[in-house]
């Protein structure tokens, strides 16, 4: 179990780190909401890893929270940029 | 290692790579609504194979309470922020249409329905 997480956590590590060039980059504001979404999608990804991995399940709440918080990012970040490109 | 472990490894396994898979997405493809179709793959689908994966360490209803909870949050905001997201990349990108200026979409696409 400790090897397929951790292949699992590099997978992870590599998509955050991907998505973290995206969100830098741009160009436009709403590629930076999509790779935001995206990053706490993987965030949620990673923490459900460590969760499954060592039977740990405190943490449980924390996804709750932040399937939520990407939501409200993504959608005010689309609201208040809709009409400008940068 | 049970049956269970093997199916909540392999879960794991393709929940990480579809998440990888987006990251090339994000990466490699141009334009925003082509970038958000990359973006559904971690959100929706790896996700609920983490999910799965977490259930099937330890099947019991006091944890498939909760990841229920989050698999439906993630099904439904997903959905809403996609169409926000797309909606103003649409309404953003230039007129795609021919001379009319018709390009198929029930969507204006000239700048006066940016509500």
């Amino acid at each position: 179990m400790t090897t397929v997480y951790l292949i699992t956590l590099g997978l992870l590590a590599a998509a955050a780190a991907m998505t973290l060039y995206r969100l830098v980059r741009g160009p436009t504001m709403l590629d930076r909401a999509v790779s935001l979404d995206v990053l706490t999608a993987v965030v949620i990804c990673a923490i459900g890893a460590g969760a499954a991995t060592y039977r740990e399940y405190s943490m449980l709440p924390v996804l709750l929270v932040l399937s939520l918080l990407g939501f409200v990012g993504s959608v005010s970040l689309a609201r208040f940029f809709s009409g400008r490109a940068r | 290692m049970t049956a269970m472990d093997v199916a909540a490894a392999v879960c794991l396994l393709l929940g990480a790579t579809l998440a990888f898979a987006a990251g090339v997405g994000m990466v490699r493809f141009p334009g925003t609504l082509a970038r958000m179709h990359a973006a559904t793959k971690p959100q929706v689908l790896g996700l609920h194979l983490i999910l799965l994966a977490m259930w099937l360490r330890d099947p019991s209803w006091k944890i498939a309470g909760v990841i229920i909870l989050v698999a439906v949050y993630q099904v439904v905001t997903a959905a809403v922020a996609a169409y926000m997201v797309g909606r103003a990349a649409y309404l953003t990108a230039k007129p795609q249409g021919g001379d009319d200026g018709d390009d198929g979409t029930a969507v204006p696409s000239s700048g006066d329905a940016r509500a």
